[in-house]
C-alpha cells in the first residue's frame, strides 16, 4: 500500500539545515498495523505528516496504493488524502465550537457529498462508536477519552484505506487508553490499515510490526528480521 | 511614583514591540477624535459662543412663531410700530431691514465702492449696547422721514475709504450719487451676523414699499428684572389684539391653519437658527465616526488583552495585585491617548482648514461672536479628554473584563485555549457595531450627494458656459427715473461691445437664480379680484439669445418696443400653464402690477427663479425701455441690474467691463463681476458642503471600519491557526479556508448592513431636515430633487461589502496558506 524510497526530510534556519527524516525506505502493505517509535526528535510525527500527506517539502519516492505521490500536484495530493487517509491526533483537536456530530460530519463536509448522505453516515457512525446520546454535546462537555472516541469517529467516518494515528492515547488514563488501543485493534481487523506513533510499549504491543526510528533514521523494522540500522552512505 | 514610571517605560517598550498595533490605534483615535474636534470646535464657536455684545443673555428676537419654530425676528413695518408701541418688558427695542442692500458709496473722488448698507431705526444699535468709537449714532430726528441723510460707518470702511481720518466726523460722502454725512464711526469689535460697511436711518413709515411685508427684523432687550417668559406672555396676549388691528394677516394663511403668534427669543438662538439643525446633524455625524472609532479601539485593546493573557498570568502568579496589573494597562492606554490626540489635533486642523475653504458661509456670518482662529490649545484639551475618556472606557475596560476570568489557568501546560466564546462573540459584536454605524453615515451620505448631484443636473434654463455677469446698483436719486437708467445701461452696452471677444451683450434686472420683482398680475380679461402672484423681470433686446434661453413661440423684444410705443411682454412657459393652459397666449394682453395691459408677443422657456430646487414661478418679461419711473426706482432700490456678456474665448474680460462702465458712470462701481456658472454654484454650495462633509466623515467610517474588520479577521486567524489546521488535516482545500475566512467577514457585515438599513431609515428625517436648511425651496418641497432613498442605501451597502471583501481577503489569505503540519505542532 505504502512504498518509501530514500524519502527525506529537513528544515531550514537560516544557514542551518536540521535533518528530520533520512534515506527512509519502507514498505506497508495493507491490513497492517504498524508502530513507530522512537525517543522525542526522533522524527516520527514528521514521518506521519508525510504519510499524512499533510507535508509536502520532502525529497524522494513515495507509492501510495501504486500512486506516485511526488509526482501529484498539491492539490491532487489534498484530493487523494481526503479520499484515502483518516487521522488521530494526541490531543483529538476536536473543534471547540462544533458538537459532536458536527465534529464527524466535518471531513464530509468537505466531499461532495448530499446532506442527506452525511447525515446517515454521521447516525452510522455515533451508533458505531456509542455516542448518540453525546452527539449534541460540546468537546468541552466530555472525558478526555470520549472525546479521543469523537477523534477516531471523526477519522474513519468516510471509511479510510489508511487511518494515522499520532499518540492517540498521550493524554489517556490507562483505562481510557486501554479502550481506545481495543478500538484500533477492532478496526484493523475490519480490514483498515494504521499507523500508529506511541512511546508506550504496552500499544505498541495492539500492532502487528514495530519501526523504530533514531536521529530520522530507521534503526529497526521488526518485519525485517535481524534488521538493524541501515547502512547509508552521505 | 518609581512604579509608574516604571509601568511607563515597560508600556512604551511594549508599544514600540507591537507597531502594527500601536499605528492602527493612534491612528483609529487621530481619525475618530480629530473629526470629532474639528466640528465641536465649529459648532461650539458658532452655537455656544455669546454674541459680542454687553448683557447679550437679555437681548431678544421678536417675530412669529412659526410652525417649523426657528426662532426669528421677522415683522412687517405694520407690527414691528404695533409692537414698539405696545410692549412693556422691554427697556429697549429697535428695528432694522431683514437683509443688506447694495449700495455705492465715495467720497467724491471718482472712486467709488461698492458696498453693503443696513438700514436701523434710531434705537437698534443702542438696544445692542454698542457705542460709536466716534461721533454718535442715530437720534429720533435722525429717524423721521425727511430727515437728514446721515451715516455711521464700519470701521473697515472707514479705514479703507477714509484712510483712518479721526476728522470724519460732519464729513460728507456720497451714497449713491446723494450726499451724506458721517455721524459716526463704529470700533473694530463691533460685528452683525453679515457685518455692513455703513448704517443709515431705517425711517420706517407706511410710506416705503416694503412696509407691508415681513422685511424686518426687531431685536430689543429685557427690562431689568423682567425674564424671558414674561416678555413671551406679553406678546402672546399683544397677538390678538394685531390680528384685530390688522384682519388681512389671517389671509396669509389657510383655513383651519393655527395662526402664528408673536414670541421671543434669545438673540443668540435668532442669529443661529439657520445652522443649528446642519450643525448640529453635522456633530451627530461626527459623533458617529467617533463611535465608530471608539468600537474599533475596544476589538483592538480586548485582542491585545488576550494575547497578553500568558504574560498578565505570569505577573500574578509571581504576586502582581490586579489593581498592578490595571495600573499598567491604563498606563498604555493612557499614552495611547496621549499620541492618538496629538495626532487628532493635526486631523481637526486639517479638517477646519478645507472646512473653512469649502464652506458656504464664512463661522462669523452665523454668529458675529465667533472666532475664525484656531485655537490650538483649546483643540489639544479636548482632543485629550476626549481621547483619554473614549481609551479608558473602550480601550481599557474590556481589557479589564478579561482579568476577571480565570487568567492563571493561561499558564497551565503552556497551550493555547483558543478564544473564550464570550470574546469571540464581543469581538462579534463591536465589528457588527461598527458596520451598521458605518451604513448609516454612508447611506446619509449618498442621499446628500444624491441630493446634491440632482441639483448640479437640473437644467437652469440658461447656457452657462462662457456667459459672465457684470452687477451694478442704480441707486439713488439720479437712477429713480427710466429715462436715466436706459441711458446707462445703453452706454455700458455699446461699451462692452467695443470690447474685444465679446460676442452678445444684454441687460436684466431679475437675473436667472437671482431675486425677481413678485408682484401681482392677471390676463387683462379677467377682474382685479383674479390678481395672482407672478414674477416681474425686465430685460433689455437680445437678452434671451444671449443668456441661451430658446424662444419658443413669438417675437423677442426690440429696439422699437420703446417707451412711448404700444406696451409689450414675453411669458415663460409656467405662465402659459397656468394662465392660459398651454394654449398659445401670443395677442393676449397681461395686467402687472396694475399697470397698463402689455400684449404679449411671446413666449420663452423656462428658467430657473432664486434656486435650482425650486418650482419654476411664472414670470412675465417687460422691456427695460416700458419700464415707467416709479417702478424702476423700486426695481432699482432692490435689485442689482446685470449686463450678460456672451464671450467668445477663455480669457477675463473684467477690467474691460469695469472699464465701460466707469466711462458710462464714474460715480457707479462693480457690484460684482462673476461667471454665470458661479451663480449656478451658489445655489448649491450648502448642499455640496454638506455633501462634501457627510461624504467624508463616511469615508472616515469606512475606513475604520475595514481597519477594524481586517484587525479582528486577523486576530482570529491567529487564535485560529489550530483549528484551520485540523480542518485542512481532516480534508479542507486551501479554497475552502479561504472561503471559510471570507464568510465570516462577509456574514458579520451582513448582519451589520441589515441593523444599518434600520438605522438608516431612521436617520432619513435627519438628512432631509438638513437638505431643508440648506436646499431654500419656495415651497419647502424637496421631493423632486431628493435623492432615491432605496439608491442611497444601495449604494452605501455595496461600497461596505466591497471594502469587507477587500479588508478580509488578506486575513484569508494568510488562513489559507497556514501550513497545517505548522499549525498542528504549534499545538
Amino acid at each position: 500500500m505504502i512504498e518509501l524510497n530514500n524519502l527525506e526530510r529537513s528544515y531550514k534556519t537560516g544557514h542551518t539545515e536540521t535533518w528530520v527524516l533520512r534515506r527512509i525506505k519502507l514498505s506497508i502493505r495493507e491490513g497492517e498495523f504498524v508502530t513507530i517509535m522512537g525517543p522525542s526528535g526522533a522524527g516520527k510525527s514528521s514521518l506521519l505528516n508525510v504519510l499524512a500527506m499533510l507535508d509536502d517539502q520532502w525529497r524522494g519516492e513515495f507509492l501510495f496504493s501504486g500512486v506516485a505521490v511526488q509526482a501529484l500536484s498539491r492539490k491532487q495530493r489534498a484530493e487523494l488524502a481526503r479520499q484515502k487517509i483518516g487521522m488521530v491526533f494526541q490531543s483529538y483537536h476536536l473543534l471547540d465550537d462544533l458538537t459532536v456530530a458536527e465534529n464527524i460530519d466535518l471531513p464530509l463536509s468537505y466531499k461532495n457529498i448530499p446532506k442527506s448522505e452525511r447525515q446517515a453516515l454521521v447516525a452510522d457512525t455515533l451508533d458505531r462508536f456509542n455516542i448518540v446520546g453525546k452527539k449534541d454535546l460540546y468537546p468541552s462537555q466530555l472525558s478526555g477519552g470520549q472525546q479521543q472516541l469523537v477523534g477516531i469517529a471523526r477519522a474513519v467516518i468516510h471509511r479510510p484505506s489508511l487511518l494515522l494515528a499520532d499518540e492517540p492515547t498521550g493524554n489517556l488514563q490507562s483505562a481510557q487508553a486501554k479502550e481506545i488501543m481495543e478500538l484500533f485493534r477492532q478496526l484493523n481487523q475490519e480490514g483498515a490499515t494504521i499507523v500508529q506513533v506511541t512511546h508506550s510499549e504496552v500499544n505498541a504491543g495492539y500492532g502487528t510490526r514495530t519501526i523504530e526510528l533514531r536521529d530520522g533514521w530507521v534503526s529497526s523494522d521488526s518485519a525485517e528480521a535481524g534488521a538493524g540500522r541501515q547502512e547509508v552512505q552521505s | 511614583m518609581n512604579g509608574w514610571m516604571q509601568d511607563v517605560r515597560y508600556a512604551l517598550r511594549q508599544l514600540r514591540r507591537s507597531p502594527a498595533f500601536t499605528l492602527t490605534a493612534v491612528l483609529t483615535l487621530a481619525l475618530g477624535i480629530g473629526a470629532t474636534t474639528a466640528v465641536y470646535h465649529v459648532v461650539s464657536q458658532v452655537l455656544l459662543q455669546p454674541l459680542p455684545y454687553p448683557a447679550q443673555e437679555r437681548l431678544v428676537g421678536v417675530g412669529w412663531e412659526s410652525a417649523a419654530e426657528n426662532p426669528e425676528a421677522e415683522q412687517t413695518g405694520e407690527t414691528a410700530d404695533f409692537l414698539l408701541a405696545h410692549t412693556t418688558s422691554f427697556a429697549s427695542a429697535g428695528v432694522a431691514d431683514d437683509s443688506l442692500l447694495g449700495e455705492n458709496f465715495s467720497i467724491g473722488d471718482g472712486k467709488p465702492l461698492s458696498i453693503r448698507s443696513l438700514r436701523v431705526s434710531a434705537s437698534y444699535l443702542p438696544t445692542l449696547g454698542v457705542a460709536p468709537m466716534l461721533g454718535r449714532l442715530f437720534t429720533a430726528e435722525d429717524d423721521h422721514v425727511g430727515g437728514a441723510p446721515v451715516a455711521v460707518l464700519s470701521y473697515g470702511l472707514w479705514k479703507r475709504a477714509l484712510n483712518a481720518d479721526v476728522g470724519v466726523v460732519g464729513r460728507p460722502v456720497h451714497v449713491n450719487g446723494d450726499v451724506f454725512t458721517v455721524i459716526g464711526v463704529m470700533p473694530e469689535s463691533f460685528a452683525t451676523a453679515d457685518s455692513p460697511d455703513l448704517w443709515q436711518p431705517l425711517r420706517l413709515s407706511p410710506a416705503d414699499p416694503g412696509y407691508y411685508g415681513t422685511n424686518f427684523m426687531m431685536v430689543a432687550r429685557l427690562k431689568p428684572g423682567a425674564s424671558l417668559e414674561q416678555a413671551r406672555a406679553e406678546l402672546k396676549t399683544l397677538t390678538p389684539e394685531i390680528y384685530a388691528q390688522f384682519p388681512h394677516y389671517k389671509k396669509w394663511y389657510a383655513l383651519g391653519h393655527a395662526l402664528p403668534e408673536q414670541h421671543a427669543w434669545l438673540l443668540r438662538d435668532v442669529v443661529v437658527s439657520d445652522a443649528r439643525n446642519s450643525l448640529l446633524s453635522l456633530m451627530a455625524a461626527v459623533v458617529m465616526v467617533l463611535l465608530v472609532a471608539c468600537l474599533n479601539l475596544a476589538g483592538l485593546m480586548t485582542a491585545r488583552a488576550l494575547g497578553r493573557q500568558r504574560e498578565v498570568a505570569l505577573r500574578m502568579a509571581l504576586g502582581a495585585r490586579r489593581s498592578s496589573v490595571i495600573r499598567l494597562l491604563m498606563v498604555e492606554s493612557l499614552l495611547l491617548a496621549a499620541a492618538g490626540s496629538v495626532a487628532a489635533v493635526g486631523v481637526a486642523r486639517g479638517i477646519r482648514a478645507l472646512m473653512t475653504v469649502i464652506s458656504p458661509v464664512a463661522q462669523s456670518s452665523l454668529n458675529p461672536g465667533a472666532s475664525s482662529a484656531a485655537d490650538l490649545w483649546g483643540m489639544l484639551g479636548f482632543a485629550l479628554a476626549i481621547g483619554c475618556g473614549t481609551t479608558l472606557v473602550f480601550g481599557l475596560l474590556p481589557a479589564v473584563g478579561l482579568l476577571r476570568h480565570n487568567v492563571t489557568s493561561a499558564l497551565a501546560g503552556g497551550q493555547a485555549a483558543g478564544t473564550p466564546v464570550s470574546t469571540q462573540k464581543m469581538g462579534r459584536v463591536l465589528m457588527i457595531g461598527q458596520v451598521a454605524l458605518a451604513m448609516m453615515l454612508l447611506s446619509a451620505g449618498a442621499l446628500l450627494l444624491g441630493t446634491f448631484l440632482n441639483l448640479r443636473s437640473i437644467p437652469t434654463g440658461v447656457e452657462a458656459k462662457r456667459l459672465d455677469v457684470l452687477q451694478v446698483n442704480l441707486k439713488g436719486d439720479q437712477y429713480a427715473s427710466a429715462a436715466k437708467t436706459a441711458q446707462l445701461i445703453d452706454h455700458v452696452q455699446d461699451g462692452l461691445r467695443q470690447i474685444p471677444g465679446v460676442a452678445q451683450v444684454a441687460a436684466v434686472n431679475g437675473l436667472p437664480l437671482d431675486r425677481g420683482l413678485n408682484i401681482s398680475g392677471r390676463p387683462a380679461k379677467d377682474g382685479p379680484e383674479t390678481d395672482r402672484s407672478v414674477e416681474a423681470r425686465f430685460v433689455t433686446p437680445g437678452y434671451f439669445h444671449t443668456v441661451g434661453t430658446p424662444l419658443l413661440m413669438g417675437r423677442d423684444i426690440t429696439a422699437s418696443d420703446r417707451a412711448n410705443g404700444a406696451p409689450v411682454a414675453l411669458v415663460n412657459e409656467a405662465l402659459v400653464q397656468k394662465w392660459w393652459h398651454g394654449q398659445s397666449p401670443l395677442g393676449e394682453f397681461v395686467i402687472v402690477g396694475g399697470g397698463q395691459p402689455q400684449q404679449v408677443v411671446g413666449v420663452v422657456a423656462d428658467s430657473h427663479g432664486r434656486t435650482l430646487a425650486d418650482v419654476i414661478r411664472p414670470t412675465v418679461y417687460e422691456p427695460f425701455a416700458q419700464v415707467d419711473d416709479g417702478t424702476m426706482k423700486m426695481i432699482n432700490g432692490w435689485f442689482p441690474t446685470s449686463f450678460v456678456i456672451r464671450v467668445a474665448g477663455e480669457a477675463s474680460v473684467a477690467a474691460e467691463a469695469a472699464r465701460a462702465l466707469h466711462e458710462a458712470d464714474p460715480e457707479v462701481p462693480v457690484g460684482k463681476f462673476a461667471t454665470m456658472q458661479s451663480f449656478v454654484d451658489e445655489t448649491v454650495a450648502a448642499p455640496r458642503f454638506f455633501a462634501w462633509m457627510a461624504g467624508g466623515f463616511a469615508v472616515f467610517a469606512l475606513l475604520l471600519t475595514g481597519v477594524g474588520l481586517f484587525g479582528l479577521l486577523s486576530y482570529q486567524v491567529g487564535m485560529r491557526t489550530r483549528e484551520i489546521g485540523v480542518r485542512m488535516a481532516v480534508g479542507a482545500g486551501r479554497g475552502q479556508i479561504l472561503l471559510l475566512v471570507l464568510q465570516r467577514g462577509v456574514a458579520l457585515t451582513m448582519i451589520g448592513l441589515a441593523i444599518g438599513v434600520v438605522g438608516s431609515v431612521a436617520l432619513r428625517r435627519v438628512v432631509v431636515s438638513v437638505l431643508t436648511d440648506t436646499v431654500h425651496t419656495h415651497s419647502g418641497n424637496l421631493s423632486s430633487v431628493l435623492a432615491s432613498g432605496a439608491i442611497a442605501l444601495a449604494y452605501a451597502a455595496a461600497c461596505l461589502l466591497a471594502a469587507t471583501i477587500m479588508a478580509s481577503y488578506l486575513p484569508a489569505r494568510r488562513a489559507a496558506s497556514i501550513e497545517p503540519t505548522q499549525a498542528l505542532r504549534a499545538e
